[in-house]
């Protein structure tokens, strides 16, 4: 199935792949999981995604901030979480992006280097008990109404850019703006 | 001990160069790199290190200032002015990475071509005139001050190069509306007052009396835009203030 993999700031030497998942059964477990530490991924509700860039520039300001030693939250993964929202509270971001139990449609996100990614994936992609499908299924999960409202975008900044780049450009100034 | 190292890091840190990106302007304050990030055309505007400031206000200042143009920037888009999407703001390395604004020309570059000098040419002021109006009245209807409003830092995309095609049918193609893109926030500010509007249309009438001197016609037609789209309540003081500007210049009187 068709997955998506994007190299993040050069600096860092770190890409990220993306996996879409629907119809999850597990999520209940895959969520112990996460918080345990035995699986090494990023996982996030469907939804709440309006197009794969929004993932990929919060996992990038993830990178860039623990090279340079700037983490708020503990983990690069729950880092991406904390980054997609324009909260500054942490738990609340977490629950906001991340999966509750339940939920039935994921985007998996896997950190790695230039050659890596299978070894990495295997583990995480086996826990999940669902049907893997083409990333570009995402348009028909993602709630644009639920995004517009959580993100504050109103119809007059649609006018003169997409969703997306608004979207990303309200997370990109989260810390030191106010919305 | 500390001080050594910052003084040490902040003396070796200036970047000419950044991996598959090109540079393609220097300014006073910062560098413009043009290439590819995250998949897509990307601009980076990195300002660079003044050797003459002390290192801590140095980085202050820099920082403060990368702020205020990511705040003014997705501030401005919220208003329903265009400009280019955020990617990264990164303090260590003092760089906004942006959206590269891709088929776009200087609105400096479109007059020189396709206004001045030429005949028959009025529909083209009017839209221009219109364009910047209304963009400049939604930036002061949220008080949102520019600061640089000049013909280069506005950007022109999908625009009509000919009386024939402004006057033709209105399809989606040609609907130009929300086509022209500010850029350039490195001196904005959130700022209320009517003077700091006022003196905002006055840095930009100057900057089209400089550049644009054979379209003298340009500036008035644009204050009439901008009186007609502009919402906020202060709008008669604003003028009176831009009147009152022009008469003495940019700067205030300051007497005791």
């Amino acid at each position: 199935m068709e997955s998506c993999t994007v190299q993040l700031d050069e600096d860092t030497g770190k890409f990220i792949t993306l996996y879409l998942f629907i119809n999850v059964e597990n999520t209940e477990e895959i969520r112990k999981k996460l918080i345990s530490g035995e699986l090494q991924c990023c996982v996030m509700k469907a939804g709440l995604v309006v197009d794969l860039f929004q993932v990929i520039v919060a996992a990038n300001k993830a990178v860039v901030n623990e090279k340079f030693g700037k983490l708020t939250t503990r983990t690069i993964f729950t880092e991406i979480l904390f980054n997609m929202s324009l909260s500054k509270n942490i738990t609340q971001s977490l629950v906001k992006f991340g999966i509750d139990d339940k939920e039935k449609n994921i985007i998996v996100g896997i950190i790695h280097g230039s050659d890596n990614t299978e070894a990495m994936a295997k583990d995480s992609l086996a826990a999940i008990k669902g049907e893997r499908v083409s990333i570009g299924r995402l348009k028909e999960i993602t709630d644009t109404s639920v995004v517009k409202k959580i993100y504050k975008v109103d119809e007059s900044e649609l006018k003169v850019s997409s969703l997306v780049d608004c979207v990303v450009s309200k997370m990109n100034t989260k810390d030191f703006a106010s919305y | 001990m500390h001080q050594v190292r910052a003084i040490a890091r902040h003396s070796g840190q200036d970047t000419m160069e950044i991996k598959g990106f090109e540079i393609v302007k220097q300014g006073a304050e910062a560098r413009l790199f043009k290439g590819t990030y995250l998949g897509r055309p990307a601009l980076i505007k990195e300002r660079f290190v003044k050797k003459y400031r002390h290192p801590d206000l140095d980085t202050l200042l820099t920082k403060d200032r990368t702020k205020g143009e990511a705040r003014a920037i997705v501030r401005a888009k919220a208003a329903g002015v265009k400009t280019p999407a955020l990617f990264l703001v990164d303090f260590d390395r003092r760089r906004i990475y942006m959206e590269y604004i891709n088929d776009a020309i200087t609105l400096k570059d479109y007059i020189d071509s396709n206004i001045s000098d030429k005949e028959n040419v009025g529909c083209l002021i009017s839209f221009i005139a219109e364009q910047v109006g209304s963009a400049v009245a939604r930036l002061h209807s949220r008080n949102i001050i520019h600061g640089d409003l000049t013909t280069s830092n506005m950007l022109l995309k999908n625009y009509p190069v000919s009386q024939r095609e402004r006057t033709g049918e209105k399809d989606e193609k040609n609907n130009f509306e929300g086509e022209i893109i500010l850029i350039d926030f490195g001196l904005a500010h959130v700022e209320s007052t009517a003077e700091d509007k006022a003196v905002d249309l006055y840095v930009l009438e100057r900057a089209l009396l400089s550049a644009h001197s054979e379209v003298p016609s340009l500036f008035p037609e644009m204050l009439q835009f901008y009186q007609k789209f502009c919402t906020s309540k202060d709008k008669r003081d604003v003028i009176a203030k831009y009147k009152e500007v022009q008469a003495r210049g940019r700067k205030r009187l300051m007497i005791g």
